[in-house]
């Protein structure tokens, strides 16, 4: 039996088949169980034909299959003909219609078009520049994550007297006094298995004052009041689906909120290239861009994981990231960036570093591990999902209408 | 907030204790205290937890088991007493006649008369919700977890629930459904003695109950499974305005089975409280989200979202929102409760023959303008 292997780039035998003219075509097996193959197999004989006698060009890709939808175009120069790669193991040349080889050729030329036109305004605009020398207008700024933002009302302005108030008595005022120290329990399913179980090893070591505990499907609701009664601030229960973690649920305790988050994206600190050691020291926390209001109370959550007051000396950090920072300075923005689409996320990395070289430029050895998470629902109260009050509930539909507006 | 809004179009009690006066048009937000506090002397035992309003004063539960009352039109906070002394937390406040009547999660049901000594009722160990009516004889509803629900007297010779509420029948599996009726508010039905109720259980039912018929709801309507947090009717009777703990407000139509006639769409979390206005056309709901929403009662469409920065967990539209005029001209206010004062009079005379008033709303008693209600204890000054 062939072995199930997802196909989305030509292997490079298979490259450089094509590129000498060649079609691979389905082998018989293939084309006697799956019928559309056969179909297709037909349509690939033909067209091999054609292709055998047409020079080919340098394969182009013109769109790219999605995770799951298993077809991939790819467009031989000319735009005669589409390669597209169907089930695995194999890849087949089809024979693409007249509207198609016209639409990719007008979709080329428009391309050209833009580029050239982008070039002019580009050209135009520096040519201005230095005819007024001095009364130039200012630069035109890129465009950012930042700067192209829905503006969102519920920003936290700092001096607001109201949003300082409600976080000076809210469930975390109690850590930020320092009137309790942070300690976590980090709980996991009933029995958790490969990446799971790493991920609770790197939080163990990573999160000091915390234990990790065999839970053996008892109930969450059960748990919390003796994790309250020994003096337990927080809960951290990482969900497992196919030996893999993907989500996470913290609890606050003694009443405190509880966020469930989607995880996904964790690599441990082993798996990182040039990592670096786990010490014992306190880590400092670092939030990034949690300006909202439910950013806020999300960032605070985060913060209330760690020792209040960290040791400076052992270098060791820790970063929560929800979006790509503009300014260059900043620690996270010379690690790694973000395309839009991750915007919502939150990621979670932990450094040692900052080794500064000069004023601007700091060094940074990632520790592990990484993970990125996304919030799905804050619940007040301790975890109670049924009948629980909601501050905020992630509503795909109602929430996710625009690319520019983010709710952390 | 350089200059304080003569009219105020939604009242807000945010969860630091500030009365928090939403204008619409133009959106605004004012902050109000009681005289001397400033909003960093505050915490969340000033938490308003339960509201309702008496013409122009509204009446706040606080947390910390205290009763404010807060004038709105001079826009202060007149009278305060506490009516817990720190058993049990505020559920439900109202006022009826000159009675203060209060209910804590306890089961206290207090009835506040002005200078005479209160009576109690208890009302079950856990109580969640507490409504009264509007009418002469009034009754107050209550009801709560493993806690049915219950219609009291306000008199003080009876010292049982005149109406309880028998269970369901078990539901399809036989077992017995569990008992949690978390919001009660009375159909605003002008005909006849206040018979007609809507509950909102902990398990997203919404039932509706005719005292005079039977002991088991006439009417049940589920909505997802989540508890009903925020309850509210039309003036007319007809709808019911339910919204839940992850932020679904949806409209029920009692008269055509119970089916749902529109979602109003916008919250993020938890609807706490809503309110309707006195002519049926508007809709206020707060949240968890800290936003105030209003939508059009009849198209579920969002007219206005303001962010009010604190969770609230009551609210109350303002007396004469909405205006027919909307070019909130300031010098009309006056003019125009003159009028009302006018045209009451006229109505006050006149022999009552059970018909709608011009007002409309049955919250407007045809009593006079109230005294002070003597409590013993703190008068602020501001």
């Amino acid at each position: 039996m062939f072995r199930a292997r997802f196909l989305l780039w030509p292997s490079s035998y298979e490259q450089r088949a094509l590129a000498r003219g060649g079609v691979l075509l389905p082998t018989r097996k293939i084309m006697t169980s799956y019928p559309r193959v056969r179909k297709l197999g037909e349509m690939a004989k033909k067209t091999a034909r054609v292709l055998a006698r047409s020079p080919l060009g340098p394969l182009r890709k013109v769109s790219r299959g999605r995770p799951g939808n298993k077809v991939s175009l790819w467009c031989v120069r000319g735009a005669q003909l589409a390669v597209v790669g169907c089930l695995p193991s194999f890849v087949m040349a089809a024979r693409l219609g007249d509207v198609q080889v016209r639409r990719l050729a007008a979709w080329r030329e428009e391309k050209k078009r833009k580029m050239k036109e982008k070039r002019e305004r580009r050209e135009q605009r520096q040519k201005e520049r230095e005819k007024l020398g001095e009364d130039a207008p200012p630069k035109l700024e890129p465009r950012t994550i930042e700067n192209t933002r829905v503006v969102d009302e519920t920003v936290v302005v700092p001096d607001d007297e109201e949003v300082i108030q409600d976080e000076k008595t809210d469930e975390f005022a109690g850590y930020f006094d320092h009137r309790v120290t942070p300690k976590v329990l980090l709980l996991t399913v009933k029995k958790p298995s490969g990446k799971t179980v790493l991920l609770l090893n790197e939080l163990n070591k990573c999160i000091p004052n915390s234990e990790f505990k065999l839970r053996w499907g008892a109930e969450l609701k059960k748990v919390i009041p003796e994790a309250v009664e020994r003096d337990f601030t927080d809960i951290l229960v990482v969900n497992e689906d196919q030996k893999r973690p993907n989500g996470l649920v913290a609890i606050h305790l003694p009443s405190g909120p509880t966020a469930h988050f989607k995880l996904t994206g964790f690599k441990r600190g082993y798996d990182i290239r040039g990592h670096g050691k786990v010490t014992q020291h306190k880590p400092e926390v670092i939030l990034n861009n949690f300006t909202t209001r439910l950013g806020h109370s999300v960032g605070r959550m985060f913060a209330s994981w760690f020792p209040q007051v960290p040791q400076f000396t052992g270098r060791r950090v820790f970063t929560f990231t929800t979006r790509e920072t503009s300014s260059s300075s900043d620690i996270t923005g010379c690690f790694k960036t973000f395309d839009a689409f991750l915007c919502q996320f939150i990621s979670f990395m932990h450094y040692f570093g900052y080794i500064f070289r000069g004023a601007e430029k700091v060094g940074l050895q990632e520790l592990g591990p990484r993970l990125t998470l996304k919030l799905r629902s804050l619940q007040e109260g301790t975890f109670d999902s049924k009948h629980g009050e909601y501050i905020w509930v992630h509503k795909r539909k109602q929430m996710d209408t625009s690319r520019r507006k983010f709710h952390l | 907030m350089a200059e304080a809004p003569s009219h105020v179009d939604v009242w807000l009690g945010s969860s630091l204790g500030l009365m928090k006066g939403v204008t619409l048009d133009p959106l605004r937000c004012t902050n109000y205290l009681p005289g001397g506090l400033s909003v960093s002397q505050t915490d969340k035992n000033h938490e308003m937890l339960c509201m309702c309003r008496q013409r122009e004063t509204l009446y706040v539960g606080l947390r910390r088991g205290v009763v404010q009352a807060f004038d709105s039109q001079l826009k202060r906070f007149t009278l305060e007493c506490d009516v817990t002394s720190g058993v049990g937390t505020l559920v439900g406040v109202a006022r009826h006649d000159q009675i203060l009547i209060t209910c804590t999660d306890r089961g206290s049901l207090s009835f506040w008369p002005p200078e005479e000594k209160k009576w109690e009722r208890e009302v079950g160990k856990e109580t969640c919700c507490m409504a009264v009516t509007d009418s002469p004889d009034s009754r107050v509803a209550t009801g709560g977890r493993e806690n049915p629900l219950k219609l009291w007297d306000t008199s003080q010779l009876s010292h049982t629930p005149i109406f309880t509420a028998k269970n369901v029948r078990p539901d399809r599996l036989g077992l017995r459904v569990p008992v949690w009726v978390n919001r009660v508010v009375f159909s605003p039905d002008h005909s006849g003695p206040q018979s007609i109720l809507v509950t909102g259980t902990g398990y997203g039912e919404v039932r509706m109950y005719d005292t005079r018929a039977q002991k088991r709801p006439l009417l049940r309507t589920e909505y997802g499974g989540e508890p009903i947090t925020a309850l509210t009717m039309s003036p007319d009777g007809r709808y019911c305005v339910a919204g839940n703990s992850v932020g679904e407000l949806v409209r029920f139509d009692l008269r055509a089975g119970g089916g749902v006639a529109g979602r109003y769409k916008g919250f993020g979390g938890g609807v706490t409280a809503v309110d309707v206005s006195g002519d049926g056309s508007i809709l206020a709901a707060c949240g968890l989200d800290r936003y105030l929403r209003t939508y059009s009662l009849d198209r579920p469409k969002l007219l206005h979202q303001v962010y009010v920065k604190l969770q609230c967990r009551c609210l109350t539209i303002g007396e004469n929102y909405p205006r027919a005029n909307d070019g909130g001209e300031v010098q009309s206010e006056g003019e125009k409760e003159g009028d009302d004062s006018d045209e009451e009079d006229v109505w006050a005379s006149m022999a009552t023959v059970g018909e709608t008033t011009r007002t409309g709303n049955l919250r407007n008693e045809r009593t006079n303008i109230l005294n002070p209600l003597s409590f013993p204890l703190h008068v602020h000054e501001s």
